[in-house]
């Protein structure tokens, strides 16, 4: 049975820009300045953050929410979750929904572990009931077990956001409505967490989820909203409604071009590095089924030694995924080891970077003398899932690359 | 840099009326929640009505009141965890600990000492002690309300964070803050009846059940002055300064270090007009002079003119004050708060 849980029907909020009035002692000459203007002039403060925006979400239903800053996500949140109330427009939600916006929120520092806990789970609406049984799950996930009687305020960041997120995580709404609470944390724990809300997706319950990590709205979401400047432009599954967000924020993001201005008296220079598609074009934007070819253009100014040019990809929050070089193959190094100018392509296999941005980084060097050159960042790109996933295949993208690995049955 | 343009026109209201008919949207028999495969999902909670969200307040009457106490019900374990944050914080870096509750009352009570005495010096006669402890009474009267309105005024805007992230009523923060005073106040209050009994011989009698329904207007003024400066802070931030001045100089105009009679026939009437004054000075008759509050006061001024210093009117006066202020301001603040996580 499909029926919808969350109802949103041309919801519009509207918010006052510039002058507002902060003191009693402000108001006065500013009332008076406002009789004074005409109507036209008032209308100006005011600005649409999000104007007739309609949607709906099933039961069962993982919903992501993408769109560049600005574009409106927060603030359909914060209306979804009550904090704000619409301008124009209604919702409508059947059964119990929670909002995290931010785990940490209700945490005072002077209070110990175990105190804190009881105080956010009544401020995320646990019934206390709950919160006693779930206790010591509670403390488990967190794993803050031998700090529970020290104040907070002496735990270490990521202990802070673990306690939240353990509190958060015991929740068990009909409905939940999660914002960037995955942004926090190291990579372990931004595992951690989206496992646990693969596990709420799993168990039948509604997720509506606002991120900007791409690659865990595609692994999540069966739907997705795009919004651009208060209103929905694109709705459907993910891979195509991320294709099109990327397609939106990168024609003013990263370049697929970069020219580097190394020292000309180098006895090895690189001066171009761009990011290209299968047939010769620029783009920054690649589908999983294609590879990306990376293209280097320099000079080698004296022959005859053994230059390498390697590239870093990293992913967005910097972490290096791999590095490849020229000098893979025995012998391949003689690639560069004439005079003159050159142009070198590297191939990143197809269905191996799984969604997400990807960095590149650029080291040239001579073997076992020195570093010519090492810049990280240099240019960007950005890889989609171009076929829609299916539950077997969610299991294959999990991680950040998907290399074929070989399977036999020996015995 | 390309900044994003937007769109001024104002959204047309006819647009969106054919959206809401202006009926409370009250489901009472939610469909029943089920997973992808059919079946039952997890933890319904059966207690959450199906609610929306819409652009105007649609209830409207009774039906607001309901709501209003349906919520704050709902919520009434965060209210207590609130209150034990509160208190908890209160007390965990005070080196003193629980004695912080008694040295309010006891500072007050000393103030009063010493103004009685300077009062008793100045007029030739003595210090009476039934005046010392129905003064200790007044303070402590006193000193809940100010310190409510003090921690009251600030608790939103010092809630910032949960303000604009998580939704819940936020009467709760006034309401929490009146709650932990009320707590301190009780200590502090059991500890000079402790006093009083020892050093003033006071003892319990009928007339002490008159203090019941006069706290409770007590505890309902402050709720009202609570509310709309926790609310009026949102909006303007100089209120906490008001706060302040309205918290130092009040006690001067309100009769706590003396009783209205001093200032005569119409001074002591217009004493009375100050909403707090019955109240202190019914708290102080009752435990402390033992009257009947039904009954009038009548006073000798200095100049043998004979005045009425005490009459249930100006009781039924505060009341009506307090629980119609009350009445209004909460339902003032729950109209507002909806537009707190825009201001703060």
């Amino acid at each position: 049975m499909v029926f919808p849980v969350v109802e949103v029907e041309h919801l519009g909020k509207k918010f006052r820009r510039g002058e507002s009035f902060d003191t009693l002692r402000d108001l006065i000459p500013g009332t008076l300045r406002r009789l004074r203007q005409s109507d036209s002039r008032r209308e100006d403060r005011w600005f649409w953050a999000l104007r007739d925006v309609s949607f709906s979400v099933n039961a069962g239903e993982v919903l992501g929410i993408v769109g560049a800053n600005g574009a409106g996500k927060s603030t359909v949140l914060k209306i979804l979750a009550r904090i704000l109330r619409p301008t124009t427009g209604r919702l409508m939600v059947r059964g119990r929904l929670r909002a995290l916006i931010e785990i940490a929120a209700g945490f005072h520092p002077d209070l110990t572990g175990r105190e804190n806990i009881y105080l956010n789970a009544a401020i995320l609406g646990m019934k206390m009931s709950e919160v006693r049984k779930r206790f010591d799950d509670i403390v488990e996930f967190a794993g803050i077990g031998p700090f529970l009687d020290t104040p907070v305020k002496r735990y270490s960041s990521g202990m802070f956001a673990r306690l939240g997120f353990a509190v958060a995580a015991h929740l068990e709404p009909d409905i939940l409505v999660v914002d960037e609470v995955l942004a926090v944390g190291d990579a372990a724990f931004q595992a951690k967490c989206l496992g646990k809300m693969r596990d709420v997706a799993g168990q039948g319950r509604t997720v509506i989820f606002v991120s900007h990590n791409m690659r865990a709205i595609q692994q999540l979401c069966h739907r997705v909203l795009l919004l651009e400047r208060g209103s929905i432009v694109r709705e459907g599954p993910p891979t195509e409604v991320v294709e099109a967000y990327l397609a939106r924020a990168l024609s003013h993001g990263a370049s697929g071009e970069c020219s580097l201005s190394m020292d000309p008296a180098m006895p090895i220079v690189v001066s171009r590095v761009r990011v290209l598609s299968e047939n010769g074009d620029i783009t920054t934007l690649f589908p999983r089924s294609e590879r990306v070819v990376l293209e280097i253009e320099g000079t080698v100014n004296e022959g005859g030694r053994r230059y390498i040019v390697a590239l870093d990809i990293r992913t967005i929050d910097g972490l290096l995924l791999f590095r490849t070089h020229s000098f893979e193959q025995p012998e391949s190094y003689r690639i560069l080891d004439k005079k003159g100018p050159f142009v070198l392509r590297c191939y990143i296999p197809s269905e191996f970077l799984s969604a997400g941005r990807y960095e590149v980084g650029i080291v040239v060097a001579e073997r076992g003398v020195c570093e010519f050159e090492n810049r990280h960042r240099i240019i960007a790109f950005d890889v989609f899932q171009d076929h829609p996933l299916r539950g077997s295949d969610i299991m294959t993208t999990v991680g950040l690359v998907t290399p074929h690995c070989d399977w036999e049955r020996i015995r | 840099m390309n900044m994003p343009v937007y769109d001024e026109r104002p959204f047309d209201k006819s647009e969106t009326a054919v959206i809401h008919d202006g009926q409370k949207q009250l489901v009472h028999d939610p469909p029943e929640i089920r997973g992808p495969d059919g079946s039952p999902a997890q933890s319904v909670d059966r207690g959450d009505q199906v609610w929306t969200w819409s652009a105007d307040e649609h209830l409207t009457g009774f039906a607001v009141w309901r709501e209003m106490i349906w919520e704050i019900y709902s919520y009434r374990e965060l209210l207590g965890q609130l209150v034990l944050r509160d208190i908890r914080i209160r007390y965990k870096q005070a080196i003193m600990g629980f004695a912080w509750a008694l040295l309010m009352p006891l500072l007050i009570v000393a103030a009063g000492c010493l103004v009685k005495i300077a009062l008793a010096h100045a007029s030739g006669g003595n210090v009476d002690l039934p005046r010392v402890a129905g003064m200790s009474i007044k303070a402590l009267g006193w000193a809940f309300f100010a310190g409510s309105i003090g921690f009251a005024a600030n608790s939103l805007v010092s809630n910032m964070a949960l303000v604009t992230k998580v939704y819940f009523p936020r009467e709760l923060f006034p309401f929490s803050a009146v709650i932990t005073q009320w707590i301190d106040t009780c200590v502090g209050g059991g500890f000079l009846l402790v006093l009083l009994a020892f050093f003033a011989n006071i003892s319990i009698s009928v007339e002490w059940l008159w203090a019941v329904p006069v706290v409770l207007l007590l505890v309902a003024m402050t709720t009202t002055v609570a509310l709309l400066f926790s609310c009026a802070n949102v909006f303007f931030r100089d209120v906490k300064y008001i706060v302040q001045i309205v918290l130092t100089f009040g006690i001067f105009f309100t009769p706590v270090f003396y009783e209205p009679e001093l200032f005569g026939p119409h001074g002591s009437f217009i004493m009375m007009l100050n909403p707090l004054s019955p109240i202190l000075e019914a708290l102080r008759l009752a435990i402390i002079e033992k009257h009947n509050l039904l009954l009038p006061v009548i006073t000798e001024g200095h100049d043998g003119l004979r005045f009425t210093t005490w009459h249930i009117g100006f009781l039924i006066y505060s009341a009506v004050i307090s629980l119609g202020g009350f009445l209004w301001a909460w339902r003032y603040f729950h109209k507002m708060e909806f537009v707190f996580a825009e201001y703060v």
